[in-house]
């Protein structure tokens, strides 16, 4: 394990103890730190870094923002979200060419809920065409850029929002998981990311890609401050018929306690065939023995076959995807980068019947999978969350079209098969490869199980100082 | 329309329609034609998940598995 030789910790604004959420939050709320300056600081750092982390900077709204903001949990807290956030009156583009111009008629209700509870929103950031590629590929706009190091993806579809988090542009990014889309690019700028359970966070003013599988999720410096981010976030909405209506959980609410006795995690006795390298392996068996030593008990589980999962996973987003596009298939399809519109093309191909056979056989296979690999007494089951060392642009774009999309398949083994079940999963940093970049793991929990994630996961940040490091 | 490879096209022809004939479906579904190699590519990937999931439904469902809300099952499941 190496880490990077321009490693440093995260800089903090001027003020606060250190860059995360809820350090800046503290500090925002006792006068240490001005909104307005902080708001000003960051914009300007944005538009001097030269990075592929924004699109669209909301330069004057942000900085009236700060001046009005309300003193709620996220008073003054620059934020940003994964440009296909809908704020109403403003551009929403989803990376694409097909959305040029297209301002959106309402807000997210994630993004209102943000508001409210006081965050400054900085703008809108790059992603991946329509949230299609795991690479922070975007033959629109550009390949997204690694802020560890420009040769390198940063990981997709939300790259801008983790390159905007490691940067330390904002204090925390919005973006969405439909099959490892948050874990992705968390774990490839070496930020900590959240996919909470599947139907917790509304997703009522977010362009959609696939409606069984989409998840709005968060991208932040540690677990408690994704904790913090979903506290003001989660719980019904009437304007999304589908979003559980379970009654408001404060998160944070006893993080900082030692782990219960008996808290246990399940780590997969990994065969030499699955995808994961020797690297992934050492940093992922790092990541165990340090979740031990933070108190939680191990226990060993045969790997469930993710291969398959992830393959209903693809079908159930390929049909789905396609039925969100077809219109725009017919009417504009050069208008698509060739690559994302094949992907789309092949959701035409599935028959109805395997379409409903794959949604009917969630249930089933999600019993099964919490009977295997996370039992009432086991809190999280920890997976890599990327095959390898994180690769360069050049790396994953050779080749043919077939190849490309294969290595995309690959990508994200580790995470869509989460998205088919439906279960909560906290990225976290575990270390760097030999290459220089970061890398990561996943807890995966029960349904609903965030706050045993989100305590796990601070419990492991506090073992450890990988999240508090950032590119120089 | 594009002759596709039968050995890509397995479980697709199994259903009882051919490549090409899914071709013509997806076309008619969007009202254009699909580019020949998108859809031998389209196809191929189709074929490769399609067999993954028709072993899955062939062990695990029968014809009383009910088709459920993901968020009332992840609620019920929930501890």
């Amino acid at each position: 394990m190496t880490a990077h030789p321009h490693a440093t910790r995260r800089a903090a604004p001027e003020g606060a103890p250190d860059a995360s959420l809820t350090a800046t939050a503290a500090a925002l709320a006792d006068g240490r730190l001005s909104a307005i300056a902080l708001t000003q600081d960051r914009l300007s750092a944005a538009e001097r870094s030269g990075g592929t982390a924004f699109v669209r900077l909301r330069r004057e709204q942000a900085t009236a923002r700060a001046a009005a903001a309300p003193r709620g949990p996220l008073y003054g807290v620059p934020i940003a979200h994964k440009d296909m956030f809908h704020r109403q009156g403003e551009a929403s583009e989803c990376g694409s060419r097909i959305l040029r111009g297209y301002v959106a008629p309402e807000t997210a209700t994630v993004l209102a809920r943000l508001d409210a509870a006081g965050a400054v929103d900085l703008g809108a950031l790059h992603m991946a065409e329509f949230a299609m590629s795991p690479t922070g590929f975007n033959a629109q706009l550009g390949h997204g850029h690694n802020p560890w190091s420009a040769e390198h993806v940063p990981g997709g579809s939300s790259s801008g929002s983790g390159v905007a988090v490691a940067s330390g542009l904002v204090c925390a990014a919005l973006g969405s998981d439909t099959g490892g889309s948050v874990r992705l690019p968390a774990a490839i700028c070496g930020v900590t990311g959240l996919k909470p359970t599947q139907h917790r966070v509304s997703v009522h003013g977010v362009m959609p890609l696939s409606p069984s599988l989409d998840c709005v999720g968060f991208l932040a410096p540690s677990a408690r401050d994704c904790a913090r981010l979903l506290s003001v976030t989660a719980g019904a909405d009437p304007l999304d018929p589908s979003c559980m209506n379970l009654p408001p959980e404060d998160f944070e609410a006893g993080i900082d306690q030692a782990l219960a006795r008996g808290t246990a995690i399940a780590v997969p006795d990994l065969p030499a065939d699955a995808p994961a390298s020797d690297e992934v392996r050492r940093l992922l068996a790092d990541a165990v023995e340090s979740l031990r030593a933070a108190g939680a008990t191990v226990r060993t589980v045969p790997l469930p076959d993710l291969a398959e999962l992830g393959a209903l996973c693809s079908l159930v987003l390929g049909a789905e995807a396609a039925s969100v596009h077809r219109r725009w298939l017919a009417e504009r399809p050069g208008d698509y980068g060739d690559q994302v519109r094949r992907r789309l093309e092949r959701g035409l191909l599935y028959p109805a019947v395997r379409y409903v056979d794959a949604l009917r056989l969630r249930p089933v296979l999600l019993r099964r999978f919490l009977q295997a690999c996370l039992p009432d007494d086991v809190q999280a089951l920890v997976l890599p969350v990327l095959p390898h060392a994180v690769p360069t642009i050049a790396e994953t774009t050779a080749g043919s079209e077939a190849e490309v999309e294969a290595r995309f398949g690959n990508f994200s083994f580790w995470t869509r098969a989460i998205n088919y079940l439906g279960l909560p999963a906290l990225a976290l940093p575990g270390g760097f490869t030999a290459n220089g970049l970061p890398n990561g793991f996943q807890l995966v929990g029960r349904p609903c199980g965030e706050a045993a994630l989100l305590r796990l996961g601070h419990r492991y940040q506090q073992q450890t100082d990988w999240h508090l490091r950032r590119p120089a | 329309m594009t002759a596709i490879p039968n050995s890509a096209c397995d479980d697709l022809a199994a259903t009882s329609l051919s490549a090409q004939d899914w071709c013509a479906v997806a076309a008619a579904t969007t009202g254009a034609a699909l580019q020949a190699q998108a859809q031998s590519d389209a196809a191929a990937g189709a074929a490769r998940v399609l067999g993954a999931a028709d072993r899955a439904a062939r062990r695990e469902l029968d014809w009383n598995t009910a088709l459920l809300p993901a968020a009332a099952v992840l609620q019920e499941l929930a501890r």
